[in-house]
């Protein structure tokens, strides 16, 4: 027995020294590349150091963003999605939509982001709802009053909920972008930025917003990712206790008052027929959505002047 | 022969649940409360802020059982509130060069409060007034569990 412990700690070991070995064959690949460009006049030393630079950081993902810089960039997201609508400033709707979304959000996978969720009514007609990362969540007007029940309300919330919890916002953001950001915070000490480098990852941060943006008032998310925000809608929605075929019914509803080529959610999600049908298969045989009678009585005195 | 083997298992049970016990982490939101259970309704016993250091004494159901300031609060909080990712405050002291990939979560550093400032003052048009004001409205989560109860909504496994 003493014999096998010794045997496969060697195994360990050995196998331990093999990959060191297999990392350091993998550095001087790229150091022995760089080194025969630079000799044969491919590249000159700067470039050559700045190479190996990329080499290291071009690894960078979204999921390299901490959620404190999450955080600043959904703030700033949810700035220029105001600048689309005005916010709608009404405090009985505010209340309401910031309660219900709260209690849903602590049924996500992802109750606690750096600076919470938070919810903000916009005034327009159209229908549409947009999350940014880390929790600032805007719905419209026009959404609200397409929703018959809290049920419908809460499927709304619960599925920009989902998008936040899976970070879809921070994953249409270029990779190039954080490779080159995550290169100058990482060879950078100070506390504060030299000018000349807070110009270059402000206009990386600029690039980054529009990456956003341009996803979620343009030209949408793929297909498979508004699935996977309507799957984690469902989940949010059982586990708080709100029937998730409100989902299927909101996009019913949905279905009959969108206007092709309208600047709402036609044109930034796929057919509320093929999400419905997806739902379907997800939930088997769902109860009908009831609305109780004090939940009834709540949303329209909450949403009376929306 | 029975014996060795025995405590050969004992010593590497200790040892897993002291490997275990010593796992680090860093609060990675501005700031989460700890609590007697692994519940939000759970009572409060204090609150950890950005880049306070844990010990992770146990995990359960997405919840985390934490030793903080230095072992005199002991607590649950969720397992979203803490990384175990290496998390360094910038007004600590950067590390310069030699960040690996699982240490480059620099505090403050990157898209930051700096960077927002600068954004800010390239698109003065934006409405971050708004942005502040919505940031403000928090409910706790004992008020949103009566929210839901008032509605006669009742959560799977409660709250």
């Amino acid at each position: 027995m003493r014999n096998g412990t010794i045997v496969s700690r060697l195994r360990t070991l050995a196998l331990a020294a093999a990959a060191s070995a297999a990392l350091v064959a993998c550095a001087s690949i790229v150091e022995k590349t760089s080194g025969f460009a630079v000799a044969s006049g491919l590249m000159t030393q700067e470039q050559a150091a700045s190479s190996a630079k990329l080499a290291q950081a071009v690894d960078k993902t979204f999921e390299d963003i901490t959620p404190e810089q999450e955080y600043y960039i959904g703030r700033s997201v949810g700035a220029q999605v105001l600048s689309t609508a005005r916010p709608y400033n009404n405090a009985a709707a505010s209340r309401y939509v910031n309660q219900l979304g709260q209690a849903l959000a602590l049924f996500s996978t992802r109750p606690e982001t750096f600076g919470g969720y938070h919810f903000q009514v916009l005034d327009s007609d159209s229908i549409n709802a947009f999350a940014a990362p880390g929790g600032l969540i805007f719905v419209t007007r026009g959404m609200l009053r397409l929703c018959s029940t809290e049920h419908e309300i809460a499927a709304v919330l619960a599925h920009e909920i989902a998008h936040v919890q899976h970070q879809h916002g921070l994953k249409a953001i270029k990779a190039s972008r954080l490779s080159s950001v995550f290169t100058i915070i990482g060879t950078e000490a100070a506390k504060n930025l030299s000018p000349g480098k807070l110009q270059e990852v402000t206009a990386q941060f600029a690039d980054s917003i529009t990456d956003i943006t341009s996803s979620l008032i343009n030209s949408g998310y793929s297909q498979a990712t508004e699935f996977e925000a309507d799957k984690g809608a469902v989940a949010i929605l059982q586990n708080a206790g709100y029937n998730p075929a409100a989902l299927m019914s909101m996009l019913a509803a949905m279905k009959t008052r969108l206007k092709p080529g309208a600047p709402d959610f036609a044109k930034t999600h796929p057919d509320p027929e093929t999400r419905i049908d997806r739902v379907r298969r997800q939930l088997g045989t769902a109860a009908s959505v009831v609305e109780s009678p004090q939940s009834r009585e709540r949303r329209t005195r909450a949403l009376a002047g929306v | 022969m029975k014996k060795p083997c025995i405590v050969f298992l004992f010593g590497f049970l200790l040892g897993l649940s002291l490997w275990a016990a010593g796992a680090e982490a860093t609060v990675q939101v501005k700031e989460t409360i700890l609590r007697d259970q692994p519940t939000f309704t759970g009572k409060s016993l204090g609150i950890l802020k950005y880049g306070a250091k844990v010990s992770i004494l146990e995990e359960k159901s997405g919840w985390s059982r934490v030793s903080a300031e230095g072992g005199k609060l002991q607590g649950w909080v969720h397992l979203s509130a803490v990384t175990k990712k290496s998390v360094t405050l910038s007004s600590q002291g950067g590390s310069g060069t030699g960040a690996t990939s699982s240490e480059v979560s620099l505090a403050g550093k990157g898209f930051s409060a700096e960077v927002e400032a600068q954004y800010r003052s390239q698109n003065a048009a934006l409405d971050f007034a708004t942005i502040d004001a919505m940031e403000k409205v928090r409910y706790r989560p004992d008020e949103l569990k009566v929210f839901l109860a008032d509605g006669g909504i009742l959560p799977k496994g409660g709250l």
